[in-house]
């Protein structure tokens, strides 16, 4: 609860700084970066994770790695959190930036999980299906789940568009048993 | 029973089938954070209202207590072992809501409204939530209806009135439950066709169990059966193994259940057996959602649980109909104990306590009520002028009798004025005593207490008072029963009747033989 807190004042405040130099797209390309090479290495997190070793030592391997990849802004953006001993919280605040820029933008991230593969036109309908539901520019994360076993389901924050047959089927259970279920109403 | 055939069983399902739409189903969700001891901690459900109903997986369902920045804290009604980390939770988008209607009278439930008592489904076709707003000032009036316990101290001298709040309160075992139970076995009167002709409109009870053994429920409903009271009554348990928010919700249920009497004009008399159970599930609710615990740890909101649920108690002002809501809510204290956290709260919301004492029980005073203590801030109001009367010099012949009582056990050399008192007092004493399940109705008691303070007991020995009572009233049915039916129909007591009265006593007291 307090990282989460922690991290979103770190984000947002890289974020004005972006808004104020109008490098937020360099930025937010740099974050989605360094976040998505924590996910993929997860050596490196455990690295900053470790508080055995040293700052001096954990900043050098930031630089190291993302020396010639990200802008000098992020590069700065590291020091700063390495010296404040938050570089734990690296991941989460990239994450807190991608989100608040999407924010900004007015881009949803929908995650959309299906039985199988989406072929390019499918692909293409459901984006602008959601587009014109949402009213928002989407950004569409794919999840294959064959337990769903047809239909799709898409999920914008905390709602979800279900249609798929496993719920359908649910609720044909349901169904049946009404009037014996455990809440009438 | 006849057999289905398969192409029936085909041709329901058919049925079933065709009408289910397959759209795409909106909900929103939440991932399950942390679950156990009957709580659930669930990240996200952002848009969800305070005490909605929300569906774990398995048909488990829970109610939203605390909404949190990034986190709700909901209690579980079901088994909370079936739900893991990690489950998705739902909305249902609706508040938690019990079944209402008259279908429940006779029935044992839970507090959401599922029959326990094996009788089949309950079709009502009215659902109402469960916490509900007390009505406002405009919407009530002022008790103005009695409502007979038929215990005859508690409607002489603390009588309670339709609409009002009355606490019985008391240490175990002092027969706490058997006023409230007698209250509701007394309520077949108002049920009678009789009843109806004097303009008495019947009562409909509830009975919340909380927290109690399921055997001393089963007990209460055998007896109630038994006195054919089932037929106006529905018991609403949660008993000392259902989870922590079943027994918190379920007073609740029963102002809800009772709610729907009084808002459709008719009369309702809920029983809280027993709040102190009540505030310690609630207590243990609120440690494990983490709120911080006060005196006694429970939570700073206790007065407020007692407080909102009492308050539903109410008379409706006529316009609204005139229905009532009539609460007698029960709180156990340890070692008589009156000053503990939750009996100072409830004693103070309520229009009065009913006070037992275990001493006095010992002694053989049953019903063990303390008078001196005992009072109802409102009911007077709905006393019937008869009653009024004749209870007036009881409450002062017995205030007498307690004051010098101490003086007895010197007893040498009292004055004769004093000695009167004492005697007086004693077999007043004696007369409000009174069986188990055995109301009196109301010209009843009037004709004995009227016996006891103008002096007719004085020269009957103490043992002997409960079979002169006894004895008398035989005596007026069969000799002048038109005195117990003027006092019934007029409900007060005219020159005339008074000299009726006293005649037939003489006329008993000559006949009396003591033992």
């Amino acid at each position: 609860m307090v990282d989460n807190k922690v991290s979103l004042r770190y984000a947002s405040s890289l974020m004005q700084l972006a808004m104020e130099k109008k490098n937020l797209d360099i930025l937010s390309r740099d974050l989605e970066r360094i976040h998505s090479d924590l996910v993929s290495h997860h050596q490196l997190l455990l690295a900053l994770q470790n508080p055995i070793i040293k700052s001096e030592v954990k900043l050098s391997i930031l630089k190291e790695v993302w020396k010639d990849k990200v802008s000098n802004d992020t590069i700065s953006f590291l020091e700063l959190i390495v010296q404040k001993g938050r570089e734990n919280l690296l991941q989460d605040i990239a994450a807190k930036f991608i989100e608040l820029t999407n924010k900004h933008l007015g881009i949803v991230l929908v995650e959309v999980t299906a039985a199988g593969e989406f072929t390019p036109e499918q692909d293409k309908e459901i984006k602008s299906k959601l587009k014109s539901l949402l009213n928002k520019e989407v950004k569409v994360k794919y999840k294959i789940d064959d337990s769903i076993i047809g239909g799709f389901q898409a999920r914008v924050g905390d709602t979800v568009y279900d249609a798929t047959i496993k719920h359908q089927l649910e609720q044909l259970r349901k169904r049946f048993l009404e009037g014996n279920t455990l809440i009438n109403n | 029973m006849a057999e289905v055939r398969p192409d029936e069983i085909s041709a329901i399902l058919r049925r079933q089938i065709s009408g289910f739409e397959s759209e795409v189903d909106v909900y929103d969700v939440g991932t399950v954070l942390q679950v156990g001891d009957g709580i659930a901690r669930v990240y996200g459900l952002q848009k969800v209202m305070a005490s909605e109903l929300i569906e774990f997986p398995h048909d488990v369902f829970g109610m939203v207590l605390n909404l949190e920045e990034d986190s709700i804290g909901c209690v579980i009604f079901g088994d909370y072992g079936l739900i893991k980390e990690g489950d998705l939770v739902k909305r249902t988008k609706r508040v938690a809501s019990m079944p209402v209607g008259k279908e429940m009278l006779g029935r044992v439930i839970n507090p959401l409204g599922l029959p326990l008592d094996g009788k089949g489904e309950i079709n009502t076709s009215l659902s109402l939530p469960i916490e509900r707003k007390a009505l406002g000032v405009i919407q009530r009036q002022p008790v103005k209806e009695p409502l007979f316990t038929g215990i005859t101290a508690v409607d002489a001298m603390i009588p309670i009135g339709r609409g009002q709040r009355e606490l019985i309160i008391g240490d175990r075992q002092t027969g706490k439950t058997a006023v409230a139970v007698d209250a509701i076995i007394n309520q077949k009167t108002t049920h009678t066709e009789e009843a109806a002709a004097l303009g008495i409109k019947p009562v409909y009870c509830i009975y919340v169990a909380i927290g109690q053994k399921s055997s001393t429920v089963a007990q209460v409903v055998a007896k109630l059966q038994e006195s054919g009271a089932m037929e106006y009554t529905t018991v609403i348990t949660a008993s000392a193994s259902d989870p922590a928010p079943l027994q918190f919700i379920a007073p609740y249920s029963g102002a809800t259940l009772g709610e729907f009497y009084r808002d459709n004009g008719m009369h309702a008399l809920v029983i809280y057996d027993d709040l102190s159970k009540q505030a310690a599930s609630y207590r243990e609710l609120s440690l494990l959602l983490r709120r911080p615990p006060g005196r006694e740890a429970y939570p700073g909101d206790v007065f407020y649980l007692h407080s909102r649920l009492l308050e539903r108690a109410s008379k409706l002002s006529d316009e609204l109909g005139g229905g009532s809501l009539t609460a007698l809510p029960i709180i156990e204290t340890q070692q008589g104990d009156v000053s503990a956290y939750i009996p100072t709260n409830v004693i103070s919301i309520t229009d009065g306590q009913i006070y037992l004492e275990s001493n006095l029980f010992n002694a053989g005073v049953r019903p063990a009520i303390n008078v001196g203590i005992s009072v109802s801030r409102v009911g007077g109001n709905a006393q019937i002028k008869a009653m009024r009367k004749v209870a007036g010099s009881l409450k002062l012949d017995l205030a007498q009798y307690r004051e010098l009582e101490a003086f007895a056990k010197f007893g040498s050399d009292l004055d004769k004025a004093t000695q009167r008192t004492l005697s007086r007092g004693a077999r007043l004493v004696e007369l409000l005593k009174q069986g188990q399940y055995s109301p009196v109705p109301v010209e009843r008691q009037v004709i004995s207490i009227f016996a006891g303070t103008n002096g007719y007991l004085d020269e009957v020995p103490v043992h002997d008072i409960k079979r002169f009572e006894k004895e008398l009233l035989e005596y007026i049915e069969m000799k002048n029963p038109s005195i117990i039916e003027t006092i019934k129909k007029e409900k007060q007591l005219s020159d005339e009747t008074i000299n009726a009265l006293k005649k037939v006593i003489t006329d008993f007291q000559s006949t009396f033989k003591k033992s």
